[in-house]
């Protein structure tokens, strides 16, 4: 074992001069430190991504400044409030991010203060316009931004904005609380899934087809000839592979397809265990090539978004083959636009997996029972491998670029490599514009209706109340039960009209006409809602504005999956459930 | 009450005035609810100042609660800023409650926060008794009666739980949920034949250090030192070399020196407003609790699981069943309390212990020479022997061995309460 014994005597007396070793030193920056906890978590890049972002609040109301201050604190580049607001006595009992000594200045202005003051280096502004009038006199400054988000805003104002945003690929976050509920929903016409992180990925062992190198490296190896050390050191997929070959030979040359097949690799495997009377006793290595086998040997097969990335790039490159070829001036301008790196990436994924038939190698290996020597030899196997399928992915990359009239290297290498490495678990996600979200089919509002008339209160129950609430407001300036009459209760009436007639819009154009299940909402559900009188509680605030901020978080990065579905919260049941 | 009282607690008061179909089962919607939640009488606990006690102490603020108490043991350090938003730089070095309280007094009016600036396990038991409610930002504390909300997070993923004595499993019941992170290779991994960029920063910190004590004798590794992570960095990266393993960085080798755990902002924000609307909930009884447990992760999508925990039959802290009453007079004699334990609850020869102000008291044992000692005590009063109402007894039978101890609490009609 090599010591720094020498360094160490004339060190050891002196505290003050740290020993350090010929390699440089990587003492963390204060920036560093201070986002360690978060780097951990989605990595430089994702933070460098983060310290890029110009965030948009609309509505700073509790729901807005909690989903906003877990953006400042992790480092986002800057923020702008829309508010056309004062602070009310009201704000101070529900919102943290304004005082009482600041009653009746502008919310915006006050709320990005002390939001700003949570990160030194984030930059923050405000403004105190309304938001229906900025639509009108200046679209042009929502679409500047990299997340946009809605807190409370009405119904109308989120039609044009979404309008406004969807095409032009920035992606929307829309909230409403009323009480101890809370919807939201994503608006995002395209967004695309760069790192997964999935929970328990397959490991990528090429097992069907496997690496020559690989195939080299264990046919040097002969079992029955180690002895006891080497034997109960041997990595799992040494082993596994040489029983899966002595299999396929005995079949064929088929890989196993079945359980039954896998099984009878896993027997094979168990007569080749020496036992517990050996000298080592533990041969846990042989046992965890047991275990391996339920997920090593499943046939590797396209995964279905991937697929789907796939089809998206080809049919892109079709549509764009056929209108240059037509000789009429081109007015796609989705096609006059040149394509996103990672379509580009995807074009070129299929293209390399059209030539080799798999995808490229992650070049990874799971922790197994084994030397070191062997160990890191595999690794080093599949590394070169992998490292070998990105040269030739990056050689495709370069002519798919060229092709199309862009610089060769139009993708920095980084992102290439990226790409590669999470290629299994590529998607892209998208959700309708706000416009047909908020509208939901008749199909499915049918269906919602007839569920929720056994199952009781239901997350879409609430959501089309929500909407109710919203033609309430329109129609009265208020909303039910946000009133300090003692008669709250008298809005339900109201309430429960609008709640029929938006049902009856929504179902409108069904063939049948005799909508299934009732149409009126529970008085139930009328009565609660109406006690709430649009109340902004706190926690139930705060909770949302945890959830929506990763996923703001998760859109920016363009890691981890974000969740596209309309959601309620209801913190009496704890629950967030899908509305439709 | 202040004037800024009426409107600015509107958002609560809907919630605690106005009578709803949804709420809970005896719930009664009351004006004078606010006040009470408000009074000397509802005093609330928060474990830990970190990042899931800043969240809670903001929201229980704002859920109109007036008298909190935060107890941490913990200075504040740079990389607690990225979440604990009660912080700023100027801050580093004092202590996390302190600060934290000071915050919230400053941004809402109305609210006292008292500070402990130390260790939860040295506050005696009393210390407890004052509160309504406690809400852990870590899982230390004991369960007694009343109501203790738990919450925890790891990266992106949470839980919160609701642990009510003798209904819900207690903290001890379901302590293997808790997995720990810390990895603990095997030696002869480490050893002789590491694998790993962390088997090699293992090597360093626990063979190589106590070799070459590289900052005086005896000094032990400070995670939280840099110049110490860096010297195992460097030795882990020679080992690295020797072995053709990938070298580690800072960031890798400190998070394995110091068990790092990866945290952010936003699983801190929804785990501890999910505990306090909990907290909310049992303090007003205007909502039905968590029933029990729920676990919460947003890396593909946002999951939200509730699931009934059940208790655990055998668990050593609340494997019992709720502690029968013993009704007697103060004046009584422990001998009187004896002959009942023996003629009404089957048992032959009773031995007691209580916990008197604060301390585990042994107040007879039917066994050897310790019949003797505390013979003294047979005699003597209940009143003189310090017991009051509500004192729990814990009982074991010398006759009956491998017994486990049964829980009495004692009622006395006359007698004045702890």
């Amino acid at each position: 074992m090599s010591s720094t014994n020498n360094n160490n005597n004339n060190n050891k007396s002196n505290i003050n001069s740290h020993p350090v070793g010929r390699s440089r030193s990587q003492l963390p920056t204060p920036k560093a430190k201070k986002y360690d906890r978060q780097l951990r978590l989605w990595g430089d890049h994702g933070q460098q991504a983060i310290e890029q972002a110009r965030v948009l609040l609309i509505g700073a109301n509790a729901v807005g400044t909690e989903t906003l201050k877990n953006m400042v604190l992790p480092g986002v580049g800057s923020f702008t409030i829309m508010d056309h607001r004062r602070v009310t006595e009201e704000d101070c009992g529900s919102n943290f991010f304004v005082e009482l000594a600041r009653i009746g200045e502008p919310r915006a202005k006050v709320c990005a203060e002390l939001l700003r003051e949570l990160n030194e280096d984030v930059i923050g502004d405000f403004l105190e316009d309304r938001l229906d009038v900025l639509l009108q006199r200046d679209p042009g400054f929502f679409t500047g931004f990299s997340l946009v988000i809605a807190s409370g805003v009405r119904h109308s104002d989120l039609l044009v904005l979404s309008d406004l945003l969807y095409d032009r690929d920035v992606p929307l976050i829309v909230c409403q609380q009323h009480g101890m509920l809370a919807t939201c929903q994503l608006v995002a016409r395209e967004h695309f899934v760069w790192e997964a992180h999935p929970d328990n990925p397959l490991p990528d062992l090429r097992l069907e087809n496997p690496l020559p190198e690989f195939v080299a490296f264990c046919d040097a190896q002969d079992l029955s000839a180690m002895d006891s050390q080497r034997h109960s050191h041997t990595p799992w997929l040494v082993i596994l592979y040489k029983f899966l070959s002595k299999w396929r030979q005995a079949n064929a040359g088929k890989f196993p397809s079945n359980y039954a097949e896998r099984q009878a690799v896993r027997q094979l495997i168990r007569s080749g265990e020496r036992g517990e009377s050996d000298l080592h006793g533990d041969e846990e290595n042989w046992r965890q090539a047991q275990s391996a086998v339920t997920t090593a040997l499943l046939p590797s097969k396209l995964p279905s978004n991937v697929n789907e990335l796939f089809k998206l790039a080809d049919q892109f490159w079709l549509r764009r083959q056929q209108l240059s070829d037509s000789s009429a001036p081109s007015e796609d301008r989705q096609a006059a636009v040149p394509p996103s790196n990672w379509l580009l990436l995807c074009r070129t994924l299929a293209e390399f997996y059209r030539q080799r038939g798999c995808l490229p190698l992650c070049g990874t290996l799971p922790d197994m029972v084994s030397d070191s020597d062997r160990y890191v030899a595999l690794l080093n196997i599949y590394r070169r491998a992998a490292d070998a399928d990105l040269v030739e992915f990056s050689r495709l990359l370069r002519v798919v670029c060229l092709d199309i009239g862009l610089s060769a290297d139009s993708v920095p290498a980084s992102q290439i490599a990226l790409f590669c490495k999470n290629a299994r678990h590529l998607r892209l996600v998208k959700t309708a514009s706000y416009r047909e979200l908020s509208r939901p089919l008749p199909q499915t509002v049918a269906r919602c209706l007839e569920e929720t008339a056994e199952a009781g209160p239901s997350p879409f129950w609430w959501y089309l109340l929500f909407h109710a609430c919203d033609r309430f407001h329109t129609e009265f300036g208020r909303f039910p039960g946000d009133t300090d009459d003692v008669n709250f209760l008298a809005d339900a009436g109201q309430l429960k009209l609008k709640c029929q007639q938006l049902a009856q819009d929504w179902l409108a154009s069904l063939a049948t006409t005799s909508a299934a299940g009732p149409t009126s909402a529970p008085e139930d559900l009328l009565h609660e809602l109406c006690r709430f009188g649009r109340a902004e509680v706190h926690s139930v605030a705060a909770w949302m504005g945890g959830v929506l901020s990763q996923e703001g978080i998760k859109l920016i990065t363009g890691q981890f999956v974000p969740e596209t579905r309309t959601m309620l919260y209801d913190a009496v049941s704890q629950t967030f459930l899908p509305v439709f | 009450s202040s004037p800024g009282t009426d409107n600015r607690w509107r958002h609560v008061r809907r919630l605690l005035e106005r009578a709803g179909p949804l709420g809970g089962p005896e719930f009664e919607p009351d004006p004078e609810l606010f006040s009470a939640i408000r009074s000397d009488l509802v005093q609330i606990l928060v474990v830990g100042a970190g990042g899931l006690g800043c969240e809670m102490l903001k929201d229980l603020a704002l859920s109109g609660f007036v008298n909190l108490h935060l107890i941490d043991m913990d200075t504040i350090d740079l990389s607690n800023l990225n979440r604990q938003f009660l912080f700023r730089p100027k801050d580093i070095g004092r202590p996390k409650a302190v600060v934290a309280a000071e915050f919230v007094e400053r941004r809402v009016s109305g609210c006292r926060v008292t500070p402990h600036f130390g260790k939860l396990e040295d506050k005696p038991l009393e210390f407890y008794k004052q509160f309504m409610c406690i809400v852990c930002g870590l899982d230390s504390v004991q369960a007694s009666v009343i109501p203790l909300i738990d919450g925890g997070t790891q990266g992106f993923q949470g839980h919160c739980r609701v642990v009510r004595a003798h209904a819900t499993p207690c903290l001890e019941c379901t302590a293997d949920l808790y997995s720990s992170t810390q990895q603990g290779f095997p030696l002869c991994t480490l050893a002789h034949t590491p694998r790993l960029p962390e088997h090699c920063i293992e090597f360093a910190r626990i063979m190589q250090w106590p070799q070459e004590w590289p900052f005086g004798e005896e000094v032990p590794v400070d995670g939280d030192d840099p110049h110490h992570v860096d010297w195992i960095r460097t030795e882990a990266c020679k080992r690295a070399r020797q072995f053709g393993i990938r070298e580690p960085d800072f960031r890798l080798t400190q998070g394995v020196v110091k068990h790092i755990i990866p945290a952010v902002a936003s699983t801190n924000a929804v785990i501890s407003a999910q505990c306090v609307t909990e907290v909310f909930k049992a303090i007003t009884g205007c909502y039905p609790l968590l029933n029990n447990f729920a676990n919460f992760s947003d890396i593909e999508g946002v999951a939200v699981n509730v699931v009934p925990l059940e208790r655990n039959p055998q668990c050593d802290v609340c494997g019992q069943p709720p502690p029968k009453p013993l009704t007697f007079n103060s004046r009584d004699s422990l001998q009187t309390v004896i002959n009942q334990l023996k003629s009404e609850h089957g048992m032959t020869r009773p031995s007691l212990t209580a916990c008197v102000e604060g301390r585990d008291v042994t107040l007879y044992m039917d066994l050897s020479f310790l019949r003797d000692q505390l013979a003294d005590n047979l005699d003597k009063s209940l009143a003189e022997l310090g017991l009051l109402s509500n004192t729990v007894l814990n009982v074991t039978d010398s006759a009956q061995s491998g017994m486990k101890p049964v829980t009495f609490v004692l009622n006395l009609e006359d007698g004045m309460e702890t």
